[in-house]
């Protein structure tokens, strides 16, 4: 205890350095929250879009169509029969959606724009994309009519607004040409470039018949009660065919993602490796100015372990200095950020659709990152300057005493 | 002495003979041509009006469509898909070696072209160019009389034709043209590395005043097991009145 | 030079404040190489699989074969690659060239047909600039004339393994059509989808025969200096003039890279963060090491030396420990690059327990940028000298006396 006082008054001893020395601290410990919490918020991010627009909390398809994905074969589309809906039927399963994606070429004149069509189940959509929501002119979809709802981008590519005229020719599940002119209803923005630009909405229906796809569907999406379980869920259905049930914590962007997370983790030890260096250095230098002193102190009967404590609990002091310091500004930015979202829809204007990021990333800081960034600034600075202080404290008495 | 006259009269023989072969080679290499312009004859006619069923198998998988067509000599032809329902109502026109598409429920024509010609007709196994194949055979190759060859019992002319520009579907193709009805009861289609790739059989016809039409036509994929089209026709009327705004986009369009 | 003279002897005089000192530089600016490499590494990774397959560094197309996208259309080709091999020939920042036919085939084991993309590569030349060589995993790479390679994954799905025949079906450039037959000779696996499902690499002058052409659609490029491509494409465009196009990797590919873009300004913000607590590590040691000196500043001043002496011998000094520290930590960083750069850190275990569809090796090889290290030293040794010399002048405008007390 009377250590911890006389550390405490040692920090005051030269305060600018002191403070000087936390500061690396401080500011390593702020980028660490600071990071972290973008990362989460960016991973929760890409989730989010990932099960509201793409697959749902479980995407089934065939196998086949999964191995083809690329090629967007509609030919290896499932059969939506009753029995596959009985094998669905699972206690912790809210809703299965089913959908029909195509790949067409649109235009006026020549059918040279490429784009994405969904065929859904307006209903059901909206508690999975919250699409309605984000329509910015006209309406949305209504099961019963010829209408589609196309996005903001697209719509400028193809020139069309609400109550013009869609016309979709393309082929078949077997090839056939078809086609079909549709009102648009509504135009909609996501906030995701890719999607905006290429992708377009149709009732389920009106697909089915459109491409010869009567009672199929090219995948079924599935909203469970609780997402962490999506993988058990997963793992439990059991279906009669070939068939590919993938949880969206398998989607491969987000492992993609999740993995590059980790690298990121590299980074931040790094950085607080230089971080709690520079504390040792002033620990060093400390320890050779206070020489004399040191010797004195053993000289009146102190021994090294009690040295080394001070020094050591000195340099914990600064520590703990920085890393409040450093825990408060990055927790306050990444709370800060948490509510007010950053926008990213400048970065997103060229995202592709394989890529849902965006628009608004909202950072996640959780009292886990904020906990353990302080504790981590503590215990490394403490680590690293530990080392170096019992080195050099084992002196002789009398030899300190002759330095100068 | 007698040894003597003995030759002279093989060496006359044999010149002679040696002339006529060469005469009848020279009526031989014509009549390759000229069969081929008989061939025309039976299949080219002024305008004709039919009604087609197609069988389609794609690697087992079989559909049937039915279609109503006219045609002008080679150069108009349009079709219009009565069956399924899902087909009822898409149309096609051809004028020269462009070709439009008309599908109903869109009330709008597509002019096909581009890399949109290569692709397959409708899911069978011919594309839209090698339907829209305009020009005479003449002109695309050249054209060999081989011999005589049966096929299904029935005496043909057997002809090879050798692409000589590059724009062809095909580079080689053999034909077997029936000796009494001018029919090419078999066609046999070559890629450039000369592995077969099609081959197609008219296995019926019908006698309409002096033509011989053909009513049934396969034509099988040997790339691919299981797969070919069959081609019907039915209720054939030849050189009848047809309005010539029946080959235009308007009729095309029309509700 | 007495001054220059003083300033050195004091530098080894006082050996164990100039270690430490040094120390704080080098640690500061060894993680500041080591950083850099890394993050090439990463680079490197994400656009790897590109780069070792698909584009290479920089392509160059006919003029208008790019607006074609997705199409790989047969009328719009290189008709005479020589033409371009010429002009390019002198750039010393291109390690490799080679000729590339893509064209829209399908392949057709008798049963099923599936459409790909059919390559026609030149084996010498490929090595060079692609790492399709080292991927095969069974069978060989293209010997014979009538030998493809093909995805391990595609072999799968179409019942094909090494030795098995296939036909290869396409329209040459004039529409006709052709079907040829190859025999598997090597299942290749390289993490790339598009190369381990949808394609089939054979022998450049058959796929020529093939295609009834004598030109190639592209020319795939690999150079030296992966940060200079911009630069790299605007030479080369000038040298081949208006009938081509260039594209870097990027260009190509934008989708992929808006997530680099993203991870860009990510990395430029930690490498900012690093340099700044390098910076301030360096501040406080060095700050720590001239305020203890003051004392020495007043005396100076009383033994008649001037201010502006004064001021030269610490900047001296500073520059100094500036040069060690930061030698020292170039060699540091450096040594600890390599290290990255040979080995590399093998991080693929970390992702045996996820079931990934495209098992990629996840290994960053690091890669360094010496002009970043030229940098990072002049940083070092400037920032040393700027920090010596603020203390310093504040402390020779003071009183010897003052000076003399300062603590």
């Amino acid at each position: 205890m009377y250590l911890l006082k006389l550390a405490y008054r040692n920090f005051f001893r030269n305060t600018r350095r002191s403070i000087i020395s936390g500061i690396s601290v401080a500011i390593a410990i702020t980028v660490i929250i600071f990071a972290q919490s973008y990362m989460r918020g960016v991973i929760e991010n890409i989730s989010e879009n990932i099960v509201r627009l793409i697959s749902g909390h479980i995407r089934i398809t065939t196998k086949e169509y999964e191995r083809r994905e690329r090629m967007i074969p509609l030919s290896e589309a499932l059969d939506l029969t009753p029995e596959l809906y009985d094998e669905l039927n699972h206690e912790e399963i809210l809703m299965v959606s089913p959908r029909i994606k195509f790949g067409v070429l649109l235009g006026e004149e020549e059918l040279n724009i490429p784009a994405l069509g969904y065929a859904i189940d307006p209903d059901k959509e909206t508690h999975i994309s919250g699409l309605d929501k984000r329509i910015v002119e006209g309406s949305y979809l209504d099961a019963s009519s010829n209408g589609a709802i196309i996005g903001n981008e697209l719509a400028k590519r193809l020139d069309l607004g609400v109550g013009d005229t869609l016309t979709i020719i393309t082929r078949t599940a077997y090839d056939s040409p078809t086609g079909i002119n549709l009102l648009v209803k509504g135009i909609f923005s996501i906030g995701i470039g890719g999607m905006d630009r290429s992708v377009f909405y149709i009732p389920f229906n009106v697909g089915q018949k459109l491409l010869d796809l009567e009672g199929r569907a090219t995948e079924l999406v599935i909203i469970v009660k609780d997402p962490n379980k999506a993988i058990n869920i997963a793992r439990e259905i059991r279906l009669r065919g070939d068939y590919s049930i993938v949880p969206f914590q398998y989607n491969p962007i987000l492992k993609y993602i999740n993995t590059f997370s980790f690298v990121y983790s590299i980074f931040y030890a790094i950085i607080l490796i230089v971080a709690c260096s520079t504390i040792a250095n002033t620990m060093i230098m400390v320890v050779f100015e206070r020489t004399k002193e040191i010797g004195m102190m053993k000289a009146m009967g102190l021994n090294n372990l009690s040295v080394v404590g001070l020094l050591t609990l000195e340099a914990g002091i600064i520590g703990f200095v920085g890393s409040s310091l450093g825990t408060v500004i990055g927790g306050i930015l990444s709370y800060w950020l948490k509510y007010q979202g950053v926008d990213m829809s400048m970065m997103s204007s060229s995202t592709s659709a394989d890529m849902p990021f965006g628009p608004i990333i909202y950072f996640s800081p959780t009292p886990m990152i904020i906990i353990t960034g302080f504790l981590f600034g503590l215990l490394a600075t403490i680590i690293v300057a530990f080392l170096p202080i019992t080195r050099i404290t084992k002196l002789e008495p009398a030899k300190a005493l002759k330095t100068i | 002495m007698i040894t003597m006259i003995k030759k002279m009269k093989i060496t006359v023989i044999s010149k002679f003979l040696l002339a006529l072969s060469s005469i009848i080679s020279l009526s031989l290499a014509q009549t390759a041509e000229e069969i081929i312009e008989r061939v025309d004859n039976n299949v080219v006619v002024k305008t004709t009006r039919y009604r087609a069923k197609m069988l389609i198998s794609l690697g087992g998988k079989i559909r049937e469509k039915e279609f109503i067509g006219y045609t002008r000599g080679k150069e108009y032809s349009y079709m219009e898909f009565v069956s399924p329902a899902r087909d009822k109502g898409t149309r096609f026109l051809k004028i020269g070696d462009e070709m439009w598409m008309y599908i109903h429920a869109v009330e709008k024509s597509t002019k096909i072209a581009g890399h949109m010609l290569r692709q397959s007709m409708m899911g069978s196994d011919f594309s839209y160019d090698d339907v829209a194949e305009n020009e005479k055979l003449q002109d695309l190759y050249e054209i060999e009389f081989i011999g005589i060859d049966s096929v299904e019992e029935k005496e043909c002319y057997k002809l090879e034709l050798t692409a000589k520009v590059p724009e062809v579907n095909y580079f080689f193709k053999k034909m077997w043209v029936d000796k009494k009805t001018y029919i090419p009861v078999k066609a046999e289609l070559y890629a450039k590395s000369g592995k077969l790739m099609k081959e197609i059989n008219i296995t019926d016809f019908q006698k309409i005043g002096k033509r011989n039409y053909p009513t049934k036509i396969i034509m099988i994929n040997k790339l691919r097991k299981d797969t070919f089209t069959e081609l019907i026709l039915e209720e054939i009327k030849l050189d009848i009145e047809i309005p010539s705004k029946v080959f235009t986009k308007a009729y095309l369009e029309r509700k | 030079m007495r001054v220059l003279n003083l300033a050195w002897r004091n530098v080894f005089r006082h050996r164990r404040r100039t270690i430490i000192t040094a120390a704080a530089i080098s640690v500061g600016l060894a993680v500041m190489i080591y950083m850099d490499t890394m993050m090439n590494g990463l680079d490197n990774l994400a656009a790897g699989n590109i780069i070792n397959f698909e584009t290479s560094h920089l392509e160059i197309f006919a003029k208008g074969y790019y607006r074609e996208e997705g199409l790989f259309p047969l009328d719009t080709i290189i008709e005479n690659p020589e033409f371009i091999l010429q002009r390019i020939a002198k750039i010393k920042t291109i390690k490799g060239v080679t000729p590339r036919i893509k064209f829209q085939c399908r392949i057709n084991n008798g049963i099923d047909e599936l459409p790909v993309l059919g390559i026609g590569i030149d084996i010498e030349k490929e090595s060079k600039v692609f790492e399709t060589a080292n991927t095969v995993v069974r069978g060989e790479y293209l010997k014979n004339p009538d030998d493809i390679l093909i995805g391990k994954d595609l072999a799968k799905d179409m019942d094909l393994d090494v030795g098995s025949f296939l036909t290869i079906i396409t329209r040459d450039r004039y529409g006709t059509y052709e079907a040829y037959d190859f025999t598997v000779s090597g299942l290749i696996n390289t993490g790339h989808p598009l190369l381990d499902r949808n394609a089939a690499l054979m022998h450049i002058n058959i796929a020529q025969r093939l295609l009834s052409m004598y030109g190639i659609t592209e020319l795939c490029i690999k150079t030296r200096d992966d940060n200079k491509l911009v630069q790299l494409k605007n030479e080369i465009a000038g040298k081949i003039g208006k009938n081509f196009e260039v594209y870097t990797y990027k260009e190509l590919n934008a989708g992929i890279f808006e997530i680099s873009g993203m991870k860009r300004s990510g990395q430029f913000m930690l490498a900012l963060v690093v340099v700044i607590i390098a910076a301030v590590g360096i501040i406080n040691t060095m700050l720590m090491a001239v305020m203890e000196r003051i004392p020495e500043i007043g005396m100076l001043k009383a033994m008649g030396f001037g201010n502006y002496n004064i001021v030269k011998m610490f900047i001296y000094e500073g520059g100094f420990i500036g040069i060690f520290g930061s030698l020292f930590g170039c060699f540091l960083g450096l040594l600890a690059s390599f290290h990255l750069v040979y080995y590399g850190l093998d991080l693929s275990h970390m992702l045996e327990n996820i079931d990934i569809i495209y098992p990629i090796k996840f290994i960053i090889k690091g890669e360094i940028n010496y002009m970043i290290v030229l940098g990072v030293f002049i940083f070092g040794v400037v920032v040393s000298v700027i920090v010596t010399l603020w203390p310093v002048r504040k402390a020779t405008k003071l009183e010897p006396v003052e000076a003399l007390r300062h603590v």
